[in-house]
């Protein structure tokens, strides 16, 4: 059944200080479906993102073009609204695991201010709910780490709570801008599980920007390459990356490294996930 | 909270700087009539008009006078030199010595660097004004005993900040290559470490000029700094305080002008730390 | 600790050793007994003042160790009492000037931090300057004139009751607000800074809860010691204070003691300094274990 998009780009231009980063981007977005963006450093996949969620906050200006969410423009909500969106909405998950949270204030009191701010908070009953949360996404030991500080956690860990408290308020769109980044492989692996295992348990839209073509190939359905600012090519995941059509898309996957003629991103599969 | 873009920051440098010539070119201006007071003093600072006595300001005496008849101007000037002179030369060994003392501790380190942070810390322990108060009065007063009070603690924040940042500046490397090309410990420091320190360590001294000025104002006013009747700034507030109904000028001037001066270099400093960028 | 308390005393005996002036001269004229050598020398004995340099700091140091710090060459008191007296007062005028300080400080950084470059920042930033530099003695005479002479609201000579704390704790409280505005705001910046705060924004955290709750609670250590270094300069600032409005706290006694050459009243006195100095950086040090639990303690 056709659903209508959760998010629609048209002609979008956007410039940074002046300086144009993006230019002509066109997407749509269905419920449910996960959208990767994949390009070199630099190309405007964060910048995009930022645009999404908070132009004003970033300094991200958008010149032309229009952003529809739910069939809403974007530009003609208030500060106010926004704000509200922010969150319940549209949850993001940063590529620095340290930089969710507070470092030396507990999980818990994090949790309880951001389902206040959003008035969700039911005191035990919203408690339970995370505690449920965390086993459904395979987070164990959730009484510890909710009476724990962000700083005598891992970043994987941080990474994987800071995903559970943004599918907390229950957004219908995830921006997740390189979760898998700062992570080593094994992380990565945790994290990519626990995206996997989100979309198992909701019906939850999400974009992932990331440079690292295994972690798109994993989970996402469409793929899109971003290279200078534009959208070179879209399509669907399996396609674009076993049939290139675009020039900077074949020279992208040429880049990554190959052991007999297999991707070695696939090693990590055959690594048991270590035990937090 | 936007982060400045670069052409924003081109742009406030270049305020900047504007605003850093204009505040040296008034305190060069402000060092050249000290220096030149005892020539442009409309009138003799010492002498007492009789006839004249707390008399509003005119044109024969600008500032009007005090309560001996003095010329409240002239005393001002006068008080500019003693006050600058007497500073500057204060900053200037209390820089020296500091900055020394401070590149010595942070570069070799050892017995030496912890001797002297416990003879800071001992320093430290007492309120600063009272230490000072103290060597001063003890001393029995007078101008060389200010200076000697003002400087025994002041060097202080020199040496801290030359050997924190000698320490960082040890692992640059400069200094590795200085090092291995065989240069000796003595040379490093003067002509590799100390250029690239000695930026945020002037822009520490200036604003020191303004804490000293002060300073050298609070213990003549309380009669243990410069002693009357020479003229100076402090002391001139505290013989005048007792009629500042009748005559407000008296006290006004000479506070203003510490006022006034402080300002100057303490705005002065804060312009050349923001220009030069550098943590304090 | 020890070691620094050790240092000072050694030090400031030595000072008074080789400072001119003799004390025993200075008591005997202000008693109003006319001075002969051998009445100079009878009193210099009773005083100890002939013996050597270390005999007279080791005595002093034994007698310390017995809770005895002498007794007061001016009046016969015994200095500890004074000291403690006298300590009252000041420790009720810093009080006072401080929390009027940081009731005023407090909201006012937190606001300049916040409305960071706008009009009210500057405004707020340029008082707090101009009042960074005004010394505190003019501004004594200044605040001295506008209330006890123009208005006649307060009497010149001070009552030591709260009438009479009014003064000198504004004189003191004035330039202690503008530098702890300065102070607070940079602290405030350096938070609202961080990274953590653009995560909360975009999980769409109130402000309020960002403000206060993070940015704040996270600035909170170096508030403390902003505040632990106030008290410092506080009884430091004091002395000047305390003289003009003669205030009978620690500041006055200091003073009269140095004119009247009154050593002992003077040792006992830096030494309960340094004490206090000291025993509020230990609290700082403490309170930093409950504040940033990754900070290690020492």
């Amino acid at each position: 059944m056709l659903q209508s998009p959760i998010l629609e780009i048209q002609n979008l231009s956007l410039s940074y200080d002046h300086t144009c980063i993006g230019n002509d981007i066109s997407f749509a977005l269905n419920t449910g479906e996960v959208l990767g963006i994949a390009g070199e450093s630099g190309c405007g996949k964060s910048t995009l993102l930022k645009a999404i969620i908070d132009p004003a906050g970033y300094g991200v200006q958008i010149s032309e073009g229009t952003i529809k969410y739910k069939g809403k423009e974007m530009a003609d909500l208030s500060v106010k609204a926004r704000c509200r969106m922010r969150g319940a909405e549209i949850g993001m998950v940063l590529q620095n695991p340290f930089a969710a949270f507070n470092p030396i204030r507990s999980y818990q009191k994090q949790f309880k201010e951001t389902l206040k701010s959003h008035n969700q908070w039911r005191g035990k009953a919203s408690v339970a709910e995370i505690l449920e949360l965390f086993k459904q996404l395979g987070l164990s030991g959730g009484k510890r780490i909710l009476s724990s500080c962000p700083y005598e956690m891992s970043g994987g860990m941080n990474q994987r709570i800071s995903i559970a408290l943004s599918i907390l308020l229950q957004p219908s769109l995830l921006l997740a801008d390189e979760p898998t980044s700062a992570l080593d492989a094994t992380l990565q692996f945790q994290v990519v599980e626990q995206l996997r295992r989100l979309r198992e348990i909701s019906d939850i839209s999400m974009i992932l920007v990331s440079h690292n073509l295994f972690v798109i190939a994993e989970i996402c359905d469409k793929t899109a390459i971003m290279h200078e600012g534009q959208i070179v090519e879209y399509g669907n995941t399996q396609e674009i990356l076993l049939n290139p059509s675009h020039s900077y898309t074949r020279s992208l996957l040429k880049a990554v490294p190959k052991l007999h003629g297999t991707w070695l991103g696939c090693i990590h599969q055959e690594v048991a996930p270590k035990k937090e | 909270m936007q982060v400045l873009s670069p052409k924003g920051a081109q742009k406030r440098k270049l305020y900047l700087r504007r605003r850093f010539t204009v505040l040296v070119i008034i305190a060069v201006a402000l060092l050249m009539i000290s220096a030149l007071a005892p020539f442009i003093v409309p009138n003799n600072p010492y002498y007492n008009d009789a006839l004249a006595i707390r008399s509003m300001p005119s044109v024969q005496y600008p500032f009007g006078t005090d309560g001996l008849g003095r010329c409240v101007l002239s005393r001002v000037l006068m008080g500019a030199r003693t006050s600058i002179c007497a500073t500057l030369i204060l900053v200037f060994i209390t820089f020296v010595f500091g900055t020394f003392v401070g590149l010595l501790c942070g570069y070799y380190g050892g017995i030496l660097d912890t001797v002297i942070m416990r003879l800071i810390d001992i320093l430290l322990s007492v309120p600063q004004m009272v230490l000072t108060i103290a060597v001063a009065g003890l001393g029995g007063g007078g101008m060389m005993n200010a200076m000697i009070a003002l400087g025994f603690t002041s060097w202080i924040v020199y040496a801290r900040l030359a050997k924190c940042q000698t320490i960082s500046a040890k692992q640059e490397d400069y200094v590795q290559a200085a090092r291995l090309g065989g240069h000796s410990g003595c040379r490093i420091m003067l002509v590799h470490i100390l250029p690239n320190i000695a930026g945020s360590l002037l822009v520490n001294a200036t604003i020191q000029i303004g804490t000293m000025l002060i300073g050298f104002a609070g213990l003549s006013f309380l009669g243990i700094g410069v002693q009357v009747p020479q003229a100076e700034w402090g002391s001139m507030i505290n013989e005048s305080r007792a009629y500042i109904q009748l005559a407000p000028w008296a006290v006004l001037a000479p506070g203003g002008a510490v006022v006034l001066t402080a300002i100057l270099f303490n705005y002065l400093g804060d312009t050349a730390r923001d220009l030069l960028e550098v943590k304090v | 600790m020890v070691l620094i308390l050790l240092g000072v005393s050694f030090l400031t005996f030595a000072l008074m050793y080789i400072s001119p002036g003799d004390p025993a001269q200075q008591r005997l004229t202000s008693q109003g007994v006319v001075v002969s050598q051998e009445i100079l020398d009878r009193q210099r004995h009773e005083m100890g003042l002939d013996r050597s340099f270390a005999e007279q700091y080791g005595t002093w140091l034994l007698k310390l160790l017995g809770a005895d710090m002498g007794i007061s060459y001016k009046d016969g008191f015994p200095v500890l009492g004074k000291l403690i007296a006298a300590l009252r007062y000041t420790l009720i005028l810093a009080a006072v000037s401080l929390g009027t300080a940081l009731a005023i400080a407090l909201p006012a950084g937190v606001y300049t931090a916040v409305r960071q470059d706008q009009i009210s920042d500057y405004i707020i930033r340029l008082l707090s300057f101009v009042s960074n530099c005004i010394p505190n003695f003019l501004l004594c005479v200044l605040l001295m004139y506008l209330f006890c002479i123009r208005h006649k609201c307060f009497p010149v000579i001070a009552q030591n009751n709260v009438q009479g704390l009014f003064l000198p704790a504004l004189s003191l409280s004035i330039p202690l607000t503008g530098r702890l505005i300065r102070q607070i705001r940079a602290e405030m910046l350096e938070q609202i800074k961080k990274d953590y705060i653009i995560g909360a924004r975009l999980r769409g955290v109130n402000e309020k809860y960002i403000l206060f709750h993070n940015a704040l609670r996270n600035a909170l250590p170096g508030i403390i010691t902003i505040i632990g270094l106030s008290i410092g300069e506080l009884i430091g600032g004091s002395v000047m204070i305390e003289n003009i409005f003669r205030w009978p706290g620690l500041g006055k006694l200091v003073m009269d003691s140095i004119v009247n050459r009154d050593y002992p009243v003077i040792q006992g006195f830096v030494l309960v300094t340094a004490v206090i100095y000291v025993g509020i950086h230990l609290i700082i040090d403490i309170s930093y274990k409950y504040l940033d639990p990754r900070i290690e303690r020492r």
